[in-house]
C-alpha cells in the first residue's frame, strides 16, 4: 500500500454504514465552494472526508488520498453520488490491499464526470425542473385570486421533484459503490427521445392554454379577440427574442418601455 | 418596516444557499420562496404571485458547466419584502403598481447578484480551494471539513447583506415613485404587472426550444379558448393538468421500475 497506509483490518467490507451514511449526507455539499480553477473539486473531497478518516489512519496515507480526491471535477451534482460511490470502492479495495495502485482514479472520475454530466443536465436542468416548475406554475396563474388552491402549485413541484431527486441519489451512490453501471443505463432511459419529445409538447400545450385561461373568455361575437391575439403576440415575440440572443434583461427594459409609451398614450390593457 | 426586511433577508438568504451551495431540493427557486417569504411577511398571496411571475421569467436559467445565472431566490426575497415591507398599499389602486415596480427591480437585482456570485466563483472559492490544498498536503482532516462551513456561512452572510441592503435601497424610491405617479402613469403599471405572467411565459419557451413541436403552443392557446368561449373552462383545466400529471408520474414510473411506455418501446428508440 502506497504513502505508507495501512488496510484497516481484513474483513470483507472495511466501511461501517455509518461513513457511507454520512457520504450520503455530505454529498448534498458537492456544489458548495466551486471555484473556477478546479470546480467541484473541493465538495467531491469533503464528501469522501469520513471514509478517507476510516481506512486511513497515517497522515501521508490521508494525505496522498486527499490530493488524490482534490483534482479538477465537474459534473451533475445528483448524479455524482454515482462516481462517489464508485470511489469510494476504489478507495476501500486500495485500503485492503486488493488495488495496490490507486493512481488512475483521479482519470476514472474524469472519465465518468462527462457522460455522467450530460445526462443528468438535459433529465434534470433542461427537462424535468422547467416542466414541473411549468405545472406548478400553472396552478398558481389558475387559481390567481385563490391562494389557498394556489399553495398546491409549489407543493406539487416540490413533491414530484424531489421523489426523484433523493431516490437518484440514493440509487447512485448503492449503484457506484456496488459497481452496478445498470443504474445509470435507466437514468439514461429517461432521456429517450420519446419521453422528451412527450415533456415538450405537454409543456407548449400547458404554456398555451393557461396563457389562454389567462387571457379569460373571448365573449360573444368574439370581441375578446384583440387582446387574446395580442397576448398570443407577445409570449411568442419574447420567445423568438430569445433566439436572436436578446437577453431577459433587455426583453424586461423594453416591455417597460412599451408600457411607458403605451400608458402615455391611453392604452391600458386589462388581462 | 426594518423587521420584515429583516426577515425577509434572513430567510430569503438561506434559501438561496439552496441553489447552489447546499441540498438543490428546489426550494430556492421563486415558485417556492415568494410563498415561504410571503407566509412570513403575513401574505402568502402575494408571494406566491411575485414568485410565479419571477420563476417564469427565470426559467430559461440554467446552472450548467461554468455558467452562473442571475440569482432569482435572492430577487423573491427583495419584491416580497419590498411589497409586504408596508402594507398599506396592499389595498388599494396603487398594488398593481407597486408590484409591477417591486419585480421589475428585483429582476435586474437578481441579475446583480449573479454577477457577485460569480466574482465569489473565481475569487473567494479560489481562496478557500488554496487553504484546502495545503490542508489536503498535510492530511488536516477536520481543517478540511470546516472549510465547508466557513465557505458556506460566508456566502450566506452575502446573501443576506445583499437582499437586506436590496430591499432598504428599492424600497423608498419604489415608494416615491407609486405616492408620485401621475394618473396616466398608473394604468400604465398596471398593465405591467397584468401583463409580466405572458412575459414571463415566453420567457420559459426559451427552456423547452422552438422547433417543429412549437405548433403545440398555438393548439392549445386554441382549444382552451375555444371551450372557454363554449363556457368549459373548467373541462379544459382539467385535461391540461391531468395530462401533466400524468406524464410526471409517468417518467416516475419509469425510473422507478424500468416501465417502457409504449410497452416494448425500447424497439422504437430514436424512431421520433
Amino acid at each position: 500500500v502506497d504513502g505508507g497506509s495501512k488496510a484497516v483490518d481484513d474483513r470483507k467490507s472495511v466501511l461501517r454504514k455509518w461513513e457511507l451514511f454520512k457520504v450520503v449526507c455530505r454529498a448534498f455539499f458537492i456544489q458548495n465552494l466551486w471555484s473556477f480553477e478546479r470546480m467541484q473539486a473541493y465538495g467531491f473531497l469533503y464528501c469522501l472526508l469520513p471514509v478517507i478518516k476510516r481506512l486511513y489512519t497515517d497522515r501521508e496515507g490521508r494525505a496522498s488520498a486527499c490530493r488524490r480526491h482534490l483534482e479538477a471535477f465537474n459534473t451533475h451534482p445528483y448524479l455524482a453520488s454515482f462516481i462517489l460511490g464508485v470511489s469510494i470502492a476504489r478507495e476501500e479495495s486500495h485500503a485492503r490491499g486488493d488495488e495496490p495502485d490507486v493512481s488512475q482514479v483521479p482519470s476514472v472520475k474524469s472519465s465518468m464526470m462527462g457522460p455522467i454530466a450530460g445526462v443528468g443536465d438535459n433529465l434534470f436542468w433542461v427537462s424535468l425542473r422547467p416542466f414541473l416548475a411549468l405545472l406548478g406554475v400553472s396552478v398558481v396563474l389558475l387559481n390567481w385570486d385563490a391562494p389557498q388552491y394556489g399553495l398546491l402549485g409549489p407543493m406539487v413541484f416540490l413533491a414530484l421533484y424531489n421523489l426523484l431527486h433523493l431516490y437518484v441519489r440514493w440509487v447512485c451512490m448503492v449503484g457506484g459503490y456496488r459497481g452496478d453501471i445498470k443504474v445509470v443505463e435507466r437514468l439514461r432511459s429517461l432521456n429517450h427521445l420519446r419521453i422528451v419529445r412527450a415533456l415538450r409538447v405537454t409543456s407548449y400545450l400547458l404554456v398555451g392554454a393557461v396563457a389562454a385561461l389567462k387571457v379569460g373568455t373571448v365573449g360573444a361575437g368574439g370581441r375578446g379577440l384583440p387582446k387574446a391575439a395580442l397576448a398570443f403576440a407577445l409570449m411568442v415575440s419574447i420567445a423568438a427574442a430569445s433566439r436572436i440572443k436578446a437577453t431577459p434583461a433587455k426583453m424586461m427594459a423594453l416591455v417597460s418601455l412599451l408600457c411607458l409609451a403605451g400608458g402615455y398614450l391611453g392604452w391600458v390593457a386589462s388581462f | 418596516m426594518l423587521k420584515e426586511a429583516l426577515m425577509g433577508s434572513l430567510v430569503g438568504g438561506a434559501l438561496a444557499l439552496d441553489t447552489e451551495a447546499a441540498f438543490q431540493f428546489m426550494i430556492s427557486r421563486p415558485l417556492v420562496c415568494g410563498p415561504v417569504i410571503g407566509l412570513l411577511l403575513g401574505d402568502v398571496g402575494t408571494g406566491l404571485a411575485i414568485g410565479a411571475i419571477l420563476e417564469l421569467l427565470n426559467s430559461g436559467n440554467l446552472l450548467v458547466g461554468g455558467r452562473t445565472p442571475p440569482d432569482a431566490s435572492l430577487a423573491t426575497a427583495v419584491a416580497t419584502s419590498i411589497v409586504l415591507m408596508d402594507k398599506s398599499y396592499l389595498g388599494s389602486d396603487a398594488k398593481n403598481s407597486l408590484l409591477g415596480l417591486s419585480i421589475i427591480y428585483s429582476f435586474y437585482m437578481g441579475i446583480l447578484a449573479g454577477r457577485l456570485e460569480h466574482l465569489f466563483k473565481t475569487k473567494v472559492n479560489v481562496w478557500f480551494l488554496r487553504r484546502a490544498r495545503s490542508y489536503a498536503e498535510d492530511g488536516r482532516l477536520s481543517e478540511l471539513a470546516r472549510l465547508n462551513w466557513e465557505g458556506l456561512g460566508l456566502r450566506y452572510f452575502k446573501n443576506f447583506s445583499l437582499a437586506f441592503v436590496s430591499a432598504l435601497v428599492g424600497f423608498y424610491p419604489i415608494r416615491a415613485v407609486v405616492s408620485l405617479m401621475p394618473p396616466w402613469s398608473e394604468g400604465l403599471w398596471r398593465s405591467l404587472y397584468l401583463i409580466l405572467p405572458f412575459v414571463g411565459l415566453g420567457s420559459a419557451l426559451k427552456a423547452f426550444g422552438m422547433d417543429r413541436l412549437f405548433w403545440f403552443l398555438p393548439v392549445g392557446f386554441t382549444a382552451t379558448l375555444f371551450l372557454g368561449s363554449l363556457g368549459r373552462m373548467d373541462i379544459a383545466t382539467t385535461i391540461i393538468l391531468a395530462s401533466a400529471a400524468g406524464l410526471s408520474a409517468l417518467l416516475l414510473l419509469r425510473f422507478t421500475f424500468g416501465l417502457t411506455f409504449p410497452p416494448g418501446g425500447r424497439r422504437q428508440q430514436g424512431g421520433g
